[in-house]
C-alpha cells in the first residue's frame, strides 16, 4: 500500500487542500520572464523545506501551482520561489507587490537526499530555468561547506540576458571552494565566456572522481538524455546521477494521479528521482507541460 | 515499450550526418589518391556510406512524427551537435577538407579505419536504444563498417608488402 492509501478515510482530509497564507517581502527580477519571490508565512512559523522539494502556490481567481524552492533551508527567515510567466496565474504573481498574500500549501516531494550527498563530491548540471531549484540546493552546501566534498556548477543559459540569479552567479564564481563552468548558447556583444551548451563544458572541462560524485541535474528534458550519456561516459553510476523531474502537479499528494509516471507519482516519490528509477519508466525524461496546461 | 534515451529520429539525424561525413571523407580520398586499388577500395566503402544515407532516411521517414519539446527553438539542434563534435570529423566540409590534406595512401587508410571504428562505437550504442524492430537493420550497418575496417586493413598490409 502506497503512504498516500494509508490516510484514514474518516479524517477530514479537505483540510490537506487548504492553503494557508503567505505574505510577500520581497520582489526581484531575475531576467525579462522571471521574478523571485521572498515569502513568509504569516503565522511566522519556519517552513523547513529541503532542496528540490516543491510548493503550491494558490491567487484567489487564477488558480493554484507547483513551484520549486529556489532558497537554501538554511536561511530560515523566509523562502523563495522563482516564478516564469508562462499563464494567467504565473503573470498575475510577477504583478505582485510586497505586502500582498498568496495561498502556499507543502513543501511536498522528495528533495535532494542531502544525507547520500554528505561528505561527497556535488556536481550540479543545471539549463535554463532549472538553476532555480538547484539553487537551494547549492547555497545549502554553501552554507554547510565543510560537510561537502568538491562543489562543481555546470550551468548553461541561451542568452546572457537570460541567465538566472547573476549575483549568486558571481558569488559562486569567486569562491575559491566552489568550480564554477556558465556557458550561453548564444552569446552576445557582450559575452566573453563560454559559448555551447551545458554539455559542452561538462565533457570537455569537468574532470570528477566518479566514485565519490552525486550529479544533481534540472533543467529542460532534451538536456537529460545528453547529460546523461556524457556522466555514464565519465564512469558515473546510474544511481549517482539524480534527475529532478517536472510535471504538472496537482494536488501534491499522490493522490489525483495527474503526475503519474507509471508506478510512480512525480509529486509524491519524486520530483527528484536517482537515474536507476528513471530507466525503463516510459516518457520518464521526456516530461514537458504541454502549452495548453500551462497557468 | 521502453523509452530510449535519444528520440529514435534523433539518433537518425545523427547517423545520417556520421555517413555523410564518411561519404565525404571516402569520395575526397578516393578522387585524390593516384592508386587505382586505394580508389577502388575507398569508392567501394563511400558507395556502401550513400546506402546507408538512404537506409537511415528511410528508417526515419518510416518513425512516427514526433516533435521533440524544447525551451527554446533550436535547443535538441544545439546538444546534438555537442554530442556529433567529439568525433573525427566535426562537419562534412571538414571531413573532405581532411581527404585533400592527407598526404599519403596509409595515413588516408588510418584515419579511414579510425571513423569506421567511432562509427561502430556509435551504432552499437545505437542499438540499445532502438525499437527492437530496428535492431537487425543496426547490426546490418555495423557488420558493413566491420567489413569496411577488414578491407582497409587488407589494404593497408598490402601497400605495406608491396613498398617493403
Amino acid at each position: 500500500m502506497r503512504e498516500a492509501d494509508s490516510v484514514d478515510v474518516t479524517e477530514d482530509i479537505t483540510r490537506f487542500y487548504q492553503p494557508e497564507l503567505a505574505r510577500v517581502i520581497a520582489k526581484q527580477r531575475l531576467s525579462e520572464m522571471m521574478v523571485m519571490l521572498r515569502l513568509q508565512r504569516a503565522s511566522g512559523e519556519m517552513l523547513e523545506h529541503q532542496p528540490g522539494q516543491f510548493l503550491q502556490i494558490s491567487l484567489p481567481g487564477y488558480g493554484e501551482a507547483p513551484i520549486s524552492f529556489c532558497s537554501s533551508p538554511t536561511r530560515t527567515e523566509s523562502f523563495e520561489l522563482c516564478v516564469a510567466a508562462v499563464g494567467n496565474l504565473s503573470e498575475a504573481m510577477h504583478e505582485l507587490r510586497p505586502g500582498d498574500f498568496v495561498g502556499i500549501r507543502g513543501p511536498y516531494g522528495k528533495g535532494f537526499p542531502l544525507e547520500d550527498l554528505r561528505g561527497r563530491d556535488v556536481l550540479c548540471i543545471a539549463g535554463g530555468i532549472g538553476l532555480a531549484p538547484l539553487r537551494s540546493l547549492i547555497n545549502y552546501v554553501a552554507d554547510r561547506r565543510a560537510e561537502f566534498g568538491r562543489m562543481i556548477l555546470v550551468y548553461g543559459a541561451r542568452k546572457p540576458s537570460e541567465r538566472l540569479f547573476k549575483d549568486d552567479l558571481a558569488n559562486w564564481d569567486a569562491r575559491e571552494d566552489f568550480e564554477t563552468l556558465y556557458t550561453v548558447d548564444e552569446a552576445d556583444e557582450g559575452w566573453t565566456g563560454r559559448t555551447g551548451v551545458a554539455t559542452v563544458p561538462l565533457r570537455d572541462e569537468v574532470e570528477i572522481d566518479p566514485t565519490r560524485t552525486t550529479a544533481s541535474v534540472v533543467g529542460p528534458p532534451v538536456m537529460y538524455r545528453y547529460v546523461a550519456a556524457e556522466l555514464l561516459a565519465k564512469g558515473m553510476a546510474e544511481d549517482d546521477i539524480l534527475f529532478s523531474l517536472e510535471r504538472r502537479f496537482k494536488c501534491g499528494m499522490g493522490k489525483c494521479g495527474h503526475c503519474q509516471l507509471n508506478d510512480l507519482y512525480v509529486c509524491q516519490d519524486g520530483p527528484v528521482f536517482r537515474y536507476t528509477q528513471l530507466i525503463g519508466r516510459s516518457e520518464a525524461i521526456e516530461v514537458w507541460a504541454p502549452e495548453d496546461e500551462r497557468q | 515499450m521502453d523509452k530510449p534515451l535519444f528520440q529514435a529520429a534523433e539518433v537518425l539525424d545523427m547517423a545520417i550526418e556520421i555517413e555523410r561525413q564518411g561519404l565525404a571523407f571516402y569520395e575526397g580520398c578516393a578522387a585524390a589518391r593516384a592508386s587505382e586499388v586505394v580508389a577502388t577500395v575507398f569508392g567501394y566503402a563511400a558507395g556502401q556510406e550513400r546506402r546507408h544515407i538512404e537506409l537511415f532516411y528511410e528508417m526515419k521517414s518510416a518513425l512516427d512524427e514526433y516533435t521533440v519539446p524544447e525551451s527554446y527553438p533550436g535547443e535538441t539542434v544545439s546538444y546534438l551537435r555537442a554530442f556529433l563534435s567529439t568525433r573525427l570529423f566535426t562537419s562534412v566540409d571538414d571531413a573532405s577538407c581532411s581527404a585533400e590534406a592527407i598526404e599519403d595512401e596509409a595515413e588516408a587508410i588510418e584515419m579511414a579505419v579510425e571513423l569506421e571504428r567511432s562509427s561502430i562505437a556509435f551504432y552499437s550504442g545505437v542499438k540499445q536504444i532502438v525499437r527492437e524492430s530496428e535492431k537487425g537493420v543496426i547490426d546490418d550497418v555495423i557488420a558493413e563498417e566491420h567489413v569496411h575496417i577488414r578491407r582497409l586493413l587488407e589494404l593497408k598490409n598490402w601497400l605495406t608488402t608491396r613498398s617493403g
